[in-house]
This record gives structure tokens, sequence and C-alpha cells, in this order.
């Protein structure tokens, strides 16, 4: 190669936070068709075949900054069943401690940083104030220096189990490699305390800003970012939202339950269907079928998000985060049907259970901090021998979350598939997208003003991780909409790098 | 801003240099995959048979995962004035394993057990260059 060729590459590739969406008008100018592409292609999945099984937590864990946390879970979960080990209780606790404050951190991101500013500064705030800073100048300096607490406080959690603060290092198969002193849980205890705080004091910001405002709450409530799909989520034994262990379950667009599985099982009920146009496929229910991007009961589109995690459960595990669960189904007049509430699909309200989640999460902290078994000193357990096969869940922030491993006798992996949290919300925020698109543009007139962030509402709201990027300041995300008429010609272009 | 090739947030030396476990210039007959064993908390990880890769990685970190009883991974790359990371924990582990006595024996049968200590690691390269293939002599050629 001569060194004066220039070599151009477009799409950029192997970051997380590039987004394309092509929009198709009709002869009359009308929306005909959207396109959300993701051109990015990471290929863990193969450049992992070849490696030790027993690497996996941590190699896994670096495909990302924001979530790692729930890499490494699902990969140790994983493991601990291609080992055929029983994890010790304690060590189960350990995981399920740091996965809290990590959930912890992560929520707290996205509702200040990434989700809030188009409410609390406003969906039509100048895109130079609404972000972060702008949140802060609106609710207070104060307020900021939480946040910030609250996310370094956790992280130093995460650091004190996991070994490192951002990608943790503890997790083997068959437990944790570290246990925890009296000192630590101590301090541990005191952070769930502020956290419960903290949690309770957002839904406040969220009940002050945005429910008290009429503006904002028909926004919230009305049909613009509305879809009735399937929804899915990890529930305990008795159907009340879990993170870290569970089954499976799945209810249709009536609240219905459709189906409950033990996470090995998802191949017989997810499907992926490919679009030729993507490198991200798009997951469905298998046994409802693809019948392309629309809502409704005959469609197996599913979202699995905080607010789907709370549409399929029956409750909440702890008392604080269970009042809040039900104020916001009687807000959006949910009936309950045999006991449990019909689900919302208002997807704006995504945010309103991303907050009761986080108020779960420090109550479930505080609960696994005071545990008297959380320092036993057993946390480990040898496996003895090698399955060949591993497949682990947990709910990621952003939804269902599975690792499969295959390996062979030696435990070197021969097949590795991943199906993270954004990529079973593809199909639901490329439908969100094409509504917010159709309000948008009519008879070939496109709304310029506001086009960029009303169709990122669209999608943000389901916190998808290609926006990783944005997870630092000041809140961007590269993004180009391309708006095209029927001959396929660009007719107009926004971008945002 | 640094100059070109400045190392920030790193150190100039190895990870071992930071890592508080003890050191007893104690000779490995058989190495352990993580899975295999609960090492003890004060003894150094790679003379109880684990492969850490502090020997050969730059310092900085603090050595945050032999703090939590799992090995170094290498991922700060090889320290200052070391160019391939992968050949010089090759060299290092030389130095630690035990193959017993080697009077009057052939080279084949040295050969044989050296290969004996070895193959229980069953992934070189992902295991000695796990970050660092691409900038190795090897450039990823394997």
């Amino acid at each position: 190669m001569s060194a004066k060729k220039r070599i151009t590459i477009d799409p950029i590739t192997r970051l997380e936070g590039h987004g394309k969406i092509e929009i198709f008008l009709n002869d009359e100018g009308d929306v005909a068709d959207t396109y959300f592409q993701v051109p990015e292609l990471r290929g863990f999945e193969q450049f992992c075949v070849g490696r030790l099984a027993e690497d996996m937590p941590v190699i896994t864990n670096r495909i990302c900054g924001v979530c790692p946390e729930a890499h490494h879970m699902a990969s140790v979960k994983a493991l601990d069943m291609l080992f055929d080990v029983e994890t010790p209780s304690a060590a189960k606790k350990i995981r399920e401690l740091l996965y809290m404050a990590f959930y912890i951190t992560d929520h707290t991101t996205h509702f200040y940083a990434l989700g809030g500013p188009d409410f609390v500064v406003g969906p039509d705030a100048p895109p130079s104030e609404r972000n972060i800073l702008g949140v802060i100048k609106k609710v207070g300096l104060d307020i900021g220096k939480q946040v910030i607490d609250c996310r370094a406080r956790n992280h130093h959690v995460i650091k004190m189990l996991g070994g490192r603060g951002i990608h943790p290092a503890a997790g083997v198969p068959g437990g944790w490699s570290k246990s925890i002193s009296e000192d630590e849980i101590k301090e541990i205890e005191e952070i769930a305390k502020k956290n419960i705080d903290f949690a309770l004091f957002s839904l406040k910001v969220f009940d002050d800003i945005v429910l008290k405002n009429s503006a904002y709450l028909e926004l919230v409530t009305s049909d613009i970012y509305l879809h009735k799909t399937y929804y899915m989520g990890t529930v305990d034994d008795k159907n009340r939202v879990n993170f870290y262990n569970g089954t499976i379950r799945v209810v249709d667009p009536e609240g219905k339950e459709f189906v409950k599985y033990h996470p090995s099982e998802y191949t017989t009920h997810i499907a992926e269907h490919v679009e030729s146009y993507s490198y991200l496929k798009y997951p469905y229910l298998k046994k409802v079928g693809w019948k392309g991007f629309v809502d409704g009961i005959d469609s197996g589109v599913y979202a699995a998000s905080p607010l789907s995690r709370l549409n399929v459960s029956d409750s909440m595990a702890t008392p604080k985060a269970q009042e809040h669960f039900e104020r916001m189904y009687e807000t959006f007049g949910s009936k309950k049907i045999n006991g449990r509430y019909q689900p919302v699909h208002h997807r704006l309200a995504t945010h309103w259970a991303r907050l009761i989640e986080l108020l779960y999460a420090s109550e479930h902290m505080l609960e696994l901090a005071t545990d008297p078994e959380i320092t036993s000193p057993d946390v480990r357990k040898i496996p003895e021998k090698i399955k060949g096969i591993g497949i682990g869940s947990v709910e990621a922030p952003r939804g269902t979350f599975t690792h499969h491993y295959e390996t062979d006798e030696k435990g070197v992996l021969t097949k590795v598939n991943m199906i993270v949290g954004t990529t079973n919300n593809y199909a639901p925020m490329t439908m969100s997208i094409k509504r917010a698109a159709e309000k948008l543009i009519s008879k070939g007139k496109v709304v310029e003003e506001g086009i960029l962030n009303r169709i990122e509402m669209a999608f943000r709201l389901y916190d998808p991780c290609l926006s990783c990027a944005t997870h630092s300041l000041p809140g961007k995300m590269p993004l180009i909409v391309n708006v095209r008429d029927k001959s396929g010609d660009i007719i107009k272009t926004f971008r945002r790098d | 801003m640094p100059p070109k090739g400045a190392v920030l947030g790193a150190g100039n030396s190895s990870v071992c240099d930071e890592c508080e476990r003890k050191k007893e210039d104690k000779k490995v007959e058989k190495f352990y995959r993580t899975y295999e064993i609960i090492p003890d908390k004060e003894k150094c990880l790679l003379e109880q048979g684990i492969i850490c890769m502090g020997i050969a990685t730059r310092d900085g970190c603090g050595a945050l995962c032999p703090k939590v009883n799992m090995p170094c991974t290498g991922c700060y790359g090889p320290p200052e004035g070391v160019f391939d990371q992968g050949a010089k924990m090759v060299a290092a582990l030389g130095s630690i394993i035990n193959i017993g006595d080697v009077k009057g024996l052939s080279e084949d049968e040295i050969n044989k057990k050296i290969d004996s200590v070895m193959d229980s690691i069953p992934d070189f390269a992902g295991t000695f260059y796990k970050y660092s293939l691409p900038g190795s002599i090897l450039k990823g050629r394997i």
C-alpha cells in the first residue's frame, strides 16, 4: 500500500455511539418508511472463539464502559452453568450487591444526563442548554453535586467488591473471588441509606418538574410515544421485578402472561429478524412471528426496558418502590385485572419506571448490606467438570441480557452468542422513530425545528447503549437523519456529530 | 498538551512493583486456571501457579486485580523498555517453572518436561497477548 493512498472509512465502526436514520417520503411527501441503522460491528462473538471460557467476564465487560457490570454478571452466570457448579449463597448475594450499586449509577446517569434534560430543561430548549449542565442550572448546583456524589460512592462500592471501579474482575465460575469484611459492609450500609434518600429525591424531582407541569404530563400521556407491544422482563418466584436472577416473563399487550421460561430456553422463544441495512438484528417472539414493525397482539415485537420490567411484574419487592409503582399505574388509569395492573404503553413513562427501579435497587442494596450472610467467607466452590454449554442472563438496565457460550472439553470457547439489552428494543425503537417522523413531516413539509430532538426523544427513552458515547459530558450522540423523496434522492439532511 | 509518546496515568515499572503480595522465589510445578484454585490471599499469585501477567505489565493501576485475588491480565500493556509483552511473560515463566532435575537428560526429554508444565495453558496468544497482539512482534499473524 503506497503511503500516499488515502483510505476513507465510512461508516466508522467499533464505537458505541453511531446511529443513522433514513426517512423515505412517498409521492404526497408523507413518510413512507424510516430506517434506523446501526452501522457498527464489534465482532466480540467472533474473536472470543478460541479464548478460555473463564476469561469471558473480563473480556466481555470491555464491550462497554457504561454497563460492564451487566456483561460481567451475565457472563459469570453463564460460567456457573458451563462448569456445572452451584455458587455459594453468600457469593450470589455479593454479586447482587455489586449489581445494585451498578444499577444506581446507571439509572442516575440516564435520568440526569441523558433523558432528564428533555423534561427538566424542556424538549424545545436549545441543545446548548439541553444537557446535564442545563439540568444543574435548573435544579441547582447542589443537586449536580449530589448526582456526582451518588455515582462516585457507588463506583467506590463496585471497586471494593469487584477490584476495578469500572470493569469488575472478581467473577469466577462457582462464586466470587473476594469476601466482604465487617468494615467494608458498614461503609456499604451507609452508602445504601444515602442511595434511598437520593432515589426518593429523584422521584420528587420527576414529580415536581414533569407531573406537575400540565404540558409535560400531556406529552407523557399522549399517543405520540405510545406503542402496544409485548413486554419482557425477569421476575422472581412471586412475579416481582428482579435484576439478578429469576425467570423470563413475557406479557401480551393486554397484560396477560404469554410465556414464562428459564433463561437457558431463550432460543425456543426468541428468533432474530435481519434487515440488510443494519448490523444489528431484530429479536422477536418466535411463537408469535415477525410481522414487520407493527404494534399489536399478532406482532412478535416486544420491548425489554424499565417500563417493560414493571409491566411484566405483579409488584415490586421492596415497600417504598411498591408505593411508587402503584402510583405510576394509577396515574395512567391502569386497571387491575386478576390482581395485576394492565401495562402502561406510553413509552415516555419509561423515565418514571427507571426512577422506581432506582428506588428498588437502593432499598434492596440496604437489604443485602444488612444480611448477616453477606460477610461469610464461603464465597467460592471449585467446579469439578466442564459441561460444554452455559447460558446466563440478567436484567441489564436496558433490558433482558443473555450470554450463551459453548466450549470443548478443555473449556475453550467454540461458540459465543450475546443478546444485549439494547438489541431487544431495536424494533420498538425503530417504530417509535417512525411515529415521531410521521408527526413531524407531512406533505413534503419538514418541521426543522426540534426534529432531531423529537426523534431522539423517541429512542432516548430506551436508553440505547449505542449511545454510550453520550454518557459523558456534554451528552451528545453522533446522529444523521436523511430525508429522501420517493426516488431515493436526499432532500434534507440533519446532522449532529 | 503533553508531548507525543508521553505516558499518562501509568508508571514506568511493572504491576509487581505496586502489588502487596509476598514473593518467596518459589518455583512452579503446575499452572492452574483461575477456576481451579482458591489462592492464598497474601502470597504472589504467579508463585501459586496462576498466570498473573503483573511481571510483564506496566504499573499504574494499583494492582487492582491481584487485590481481589484475581491475576493481572495485562491490560496496561508492556512495561517501559519492553516491546513484546507476551515474549516478556514467556521469558519470566522460563525462569520460574520447575521441571525437576535435568542432569543427563537429552534435549528432547527436557522439552517434554517443559511441555508437561506448559500444557496446562491451552491458549498462549489469548493469555499472553490479550491486549497487545496488534503491537507485538507477531503483529496479529496467528
